[in-house]
């Protein structure tokens, strides 16, 4: 079957658009609503439930409230750019989108149908460009907000996504190792089991990158301002950080972006690390693209139908464990969070993907084929990391942050420097009456 | 008994019942005998027996630093300072009430100033917790402190022009028509008051607004050569009175260098309602409701802190069985004080489900609260003599149940947060006090406790036989937010140890005293009897009559000493009802600990004092 083309394609293509973008805001407002479900059942209470069947309208009448309250403009701001924020917020979230494929090829009578909106040849960077777009929502909110909450948490915010996009870039660098091609596609094809096809992996990426996807786990989170580096809008410490001034609709916005965002990054660490649309077990999903456009493989709809549902419970489930995240662990302190980005992460990825590289290199010497006891030795070493990894990564090593030998100094300075202004003072006052020296030495014998 | 000199305009007379102990045997009254001949005036006890010396105003200085340094007296912890007006024209009585760490001795040392020259010097250079509280006698009873670093308003407005309401020819409802306040509060340009360390950012001259400056060499930052790294202006961040990690209406003017804190400069008042002025003019009963308004956290511990502080003045002894409950009450009581604190302390560092957990006991605590007496958060439990009533038919089985449940809670919270390395990054080493400073800075219970020293007023002036009961004081090594949270959580578990001991022993018995002329009899016996019929109509209509004395009784609160400071002339409504609020006093070290620190650091220290601003503002 050959690849749909023509004025069929230019249908299709604008079919998966108008389709999968509303899937995508919908699934954007089921996130909120998964969300406070979730961590309803975490903190042992019920959460939204009156609204519709089990509260599921909840996020309609969310939507509604936002749209109806009242539009504030405050006093300070510059209005053009604090208008448009939040737009620059939503947008790089929702359109990383285009690049993901989300279910196996359906075929037509037209020829086959990519389940994917842009295959871009370049997909991967296409990825990492659009997500560090990012920022700009939540520096542009904080510095035209006019309030110093708001530009506190845009200093935060633009600092910490610059600093942790460097290692989320950095940790997919294995997985473009291992696929050798940017195109996303081809990344879920690798994780598929094809019997004694030595161009396929056949066990999903996890495995054989264990370190790896908690690197880029973990960055995402950083990336996308969950707890604990939700930093740029810590309510505690900024009210509301970047998107204290806003209000209504554009606030709710920027929650969209949010969770645009997070559902994106869920989908990415499904697509890169758990087999994306991969049904686990079954080999009659294993369809693919040949290298001369043709389909390899039986495609059928209910096949495309079951893949989609294996990778919306995938994307579920990490997204479920952002939350599960959020609401378990208290927050990072600032300067702390850039320690662990600049002087953790972005080393130890280094050092990851030397060490996968040297692997890789000596498993290609070895004349050991691509497949599963490849990336049973890949595990290997990655378990041997992981145990380093999480050896020294404990406390009081690398997210000391407050017990820097430097900062411990200074603070001993700064307790020493007080003693000797009280010390001073209290000399002073006492120094006025010569008396007292020989009245407290009287007195201490009278006191026993 | 006493050797009261000529000078000394008439007084109000200071309980002399308590037979028992002679404060001339009292150590520092000897030494002070002594060396201050001429400067005692007079010495006296108070209702509960500590000893009050009277000294010279001129000389009140010589006479605490004397008391503070000599290492026979060694009194470094001051506990409080406040004022008496007995209004008549009378001079003002200001009381320092002194603690001997060492030699674990009571003192009041009480200066009387004519009306005619207020003034007495400052002892914040001995006692670093003298800055806020006299700068409240000064706010309430404009006595000036000379030498005082910051001698503002505290608690009032800074352009508040009525005058000083504690004083009692202050009217209770002040001195200009609620017109005029009203008019003077919305013309208020809320932009004239400024802390000083915003005007002086802002280059304004002090001198020539009347404010005394800091002498340079109390400034720390510049010792250790400040903000040395950039050139730039400092950012002013304020901090509250809106802001969901103050706690309350507290504001905190934040100086930054980036993120790092410069200065910080609390401002409070804004819940002030002046309980203390209203307690004058309530008959003794009350006054107790206004209590639970103050640590509205923890509110059955102010109920008993001031029931108890009537009674002593009384000379009367409450049941066995009233003892105990009080103790149960108590206990439950910190354990809900401590609960709000741990669970806004997560909050305020991210953890928010925590807080969750935690609300999930305080609200079995309030069931409690609310099957005894109707009200959850407002319960005015104690009445002077006694309670409100027995306990309810089953309530000490609930009471039992949540005693044998909530340790789960506990041990879950504990799992979440002790080893954390989040939380342990995000509160070690910061904000650390140590012994010596916390002392100085007046800090009390488990803020105190956190630096190591180990002064719970439980163990040191054991009250409702408090020693009787099998329990340990946890100390922390470092003092810092860490030790605060360990020392806290602690104490919970030895809360649920005492509590256990005092449910079990539980005696029978009636639980308000028989004293006719201090708790209302049965109403089947009111109108029985003649006798308790009359008694019954006279507390009703006039309310309990207390003995002319004054008394300053403590207890241990869930954030630190509670003092209830009262004087009475015999009548039915106390003179001067003062409430040492720990918070407050704590709160006066949060700049302390938080200078040099991050703005997220304000939050966890902060968080970690534990403060009330219901009993900061009063």
């Amino acid at each position: 079957m050959t690849e749909i083309s023509g004025g069929p394609f230019v249908v299709a293509t604008i079919l998966k658009v108008v389709v999968f973008f509303t899937l995508l805001i919908l699934s954007i407002a089921l996130g909120t609503y998964m969300e406070r479900r979730l961590a309803a059942f975490i903190q042992d209470r019920s959460g939204p439930n009156r609204v519709g069947p089990i509260g599921l309208l909840q996020v309609v009448a969310d939507g509604l409230k936002n749209l109806l309250k009242e539009e504030t403009w405050p006093s300070a701001a510059y209005k053009g750019f604090f208008l448009l924020a939040p737009a620059l917020a939503l947008i790089p979230g929702t359109i990383l989108f285009a690049v993901i494929p989300f279910a196996s090829p359906a075929p037509t009578r037209w020829g086959y149908v990519d389940m994917i909106v842009a295959d871009v040849p370049i997909g991967v960077l296409y990825i990492l460009a659009i997500a560090s777009l990012g920022v700009y929502g939540v520096v542009m909110a904080g510095w035209s907000s006019g309030s110093k909450y708001a530009f506190l948490g845009g200093l935060r915010g633009s600092a910490q996504m610059v600093s942790y996009e460097v290692g989320l870039s950095l940790s997919l660098v294995p997985v473009l190792m291992l696929a050798g091609d940017v195109r996303v596609p081809e990344i879920v094809t690798l994780q598929q089991h094809y019997p004694g096809d030595a161009t396929t992996l056949g066990v999903w990426l996890v495995a054989p990158l264990l370190v790896g996807t908690f690197l880029f786990y973990l960055t995402g989170l950083a990336e996308t301002n969950r707890l604990p580096f939700d930093l740029p809008e810590a309510e505690a410490e900024l009210v509301g950080g970047y998107h204290t001034e806003y209000s209504s609709m554009k606030f709710a916005v920027f929650m969209m972006g949010e969770y645009g965002h997070l559902i994106t990054t869920a989908m990415l660490v499904t697509v890169f690390f758990f087999g994306g649309w991969d049904i686990p077990f079954w080999s009659g999903d294993n369809i693919r693209v040949a290298a001369d456009g043709s389909l390899i493989g039986e495609p059928a709809w209910w096949k495309t139908l079951l893949t989609l549902i294996a990778f919306v419970i995938k994307g579920g489930l990490v997204f479920a464990t952002f939350i599960w995240v959020r609401w378990t662990l208290p927050r990072f302190r600032y300067d702390q969070l850039m320690d662990l980005g600049w002087k953790f992460i972005i080393e130890f990825v280094t050092i990851y993907i030397i060490v996968i590289a040297v692997a890789i290199y000596a498993l290609d010497r070895a004349g050991l084929a691509f497949g599963p006891a490849y990336a049973a030795a890949l595990l290997g070493v990655n378990v041997v990391l992981a145990v380093l990894l999480f050896f020294l990564f404990d406390r009081g090593r690398l997210i000391r942050g407050a017990g820097r030998e430097a900062e411990r100094e200074a603070r001993r300075r700064l307790l020493e420097a007080r003693r000797q202004v009280r010390q001073q003072t209290l000399s002073h006052a006492l120094g006025e009456s010569a008396r007292l020296a020989t009245t407290a030495d009287d007195s201490s014998e009278e006191g026993r | 008994m006493t050797r009261a000199t000529a000078d000394v305009s008439p007084q109000l007379v200071v309980g002399h019942r308590r037979d028992g102990e002679d404060p001339e045997s009292h150590a520092s009254v000897i030494a002070l005998r002594g060396e201050f001949e001429d400067a005692v005036r007079r010495v006296e006890t108070d209702a509960i027996g500590t000893a009050v010396v009277t000294v010279d105003p001129e000389r009140a200085f010589e006479v605490l630093r004397y008391l503070y340094a000599a290492p026979g007296q060694a009194y470094d912890l001051l506990v409080d300072v406040t004022g008496v007006d007995i209004g008549g024209g009378r001079p003002i009585r200001v009381w320092y009430q002194l603690w001997s760490m060492g030699h674990g001795r009571q003192l009041r040392v009480v200066a009387e100033l004519p009306l005619e020259k207020l003034e007495l010097r400052s002892v914040t250079p001995l006692w670093e917790s003298a800055n806020w509280m006299e700068r409240e006698v000064y706010d309430m009873f404009g006595v000036t402190f000379r030498g005082h670093p910051d001698l503002r308003r505290i608690l009032m407005p800074e352009n508040y022009e009525e005058g000083f309401p504690l004083r009692k020819d202050f009217p209770l409802r002040g001195r200009f028509s609620r017109s005029e306040q009203t008019r003077r509060a919305l013309s208020r340009d809320l932009e004239d008051v400024y802390a000083r360390a915003e005007l002086e950012m802002a280059g304004v001259p002090l001198d020539e607004l009347g404010m005394l400056d800091v002498p340079p060499d109390r400034r720390p930052e510049e010792l250790v050569g400040g903000q040395d790294a950039l050139e730039g202006k400092p950012m002013l961040l304020n901090m509250g009175p809106q802001h969901p990690a103050t706690h309350g209406v507290l504001r905190l003017v934040l100086e930054l260098d980036g993120e790092r804190i410069l200065r910080c400069t609390p401002h409070i008042g804004y819940l002030h309602t002046g309980f203390e002025k209203t307690c004058e003019y309530r008959e003794w009963n009350q006054v107790v409701p206004y209590t639970d308004r103050m640590d509205y956290l923890a509110p059955m511990l102010y109920n008993i802190g001031y029931a108890l502080a009537v009674e002593s003045l009384l000379g009367i002894e409450v049941t066995p069985r009233c003892q105990v409950a009080r103790v149960i009450l108590s206990e439950l009581n910190r354990l809900l004080g401590h609960l709000l604190w741990i669970g806004t302390t997560a909050i305020d560092l991210g953890a928010f489900s925590v807080f969750l957990y935690t609300f999930q006991e305080r609200e079995r605590i309030y069931n409690l609260h609310e099957a005894y007496t109707g009200a959850r958060v407002t319960t005015s439990v104690t009445r002077v003599g006694g309670m409100l009533a027995d306990f309810p038919p089953g309530w000490m089985d609930a009471a039992w149940d949540f005693v044998r449940t909530f340790p789960n809670t506990l041990a879950e919270v504990d799992r979440l947060l002790t080893r954390n390395a989040i939380w342990i990054s995000r509160q070690q080493d910061i904000g650390a006090i140590g012994p010596e400073e916390a002392v100085s800075f007046g800090l009390t219970g488990p803020n105190l406790r956190a630096s190591g020293v180990a002064y719970d007023v439980r163990k040191a002036r054991p009250y409702l036989g408090y020693e009787e009961y099998d329990f340990d004081v946890p100390v922390g090594v470092h003092g810092d937010t860490y030790d605060r949270f360990l020392v806290r959580f602690e104490e919970m578990r030895q809360s649920l140890r005492i509590l256990e001991q005092a449910l079990d022993r539980l005696p029978d018995g009636p639980i308000d005293i028989e004293d006719y002329s201090v708790v209302l009899p049965p109403k089947s016996e009111a109108m029985g009897s003649i006798d308790s019929m009359i008694a019954h109509f006279k507390l009703v209509m006039e309310g309990i009559q207390v003995p002319a004395g004054e008394v300053w009784y403590s207890i241990e609160a869930s954030k630190g000493e509670l003092g209830v400071g009262l004087v009475s002339d015999g009548g039915s409504k106390p003179v001067r009802c003062r409430f040492r609020g720990p918070s407050f006093i704590n709160l006066a070290a949060l700049p302390f600990m938080v200078e040099g620190e991050l703005v997220a650091d304000v939050l966890a220290v902060n968080a970690s004092l534990d403060i009330v601003l219901g009993e900061i503002d009063r």
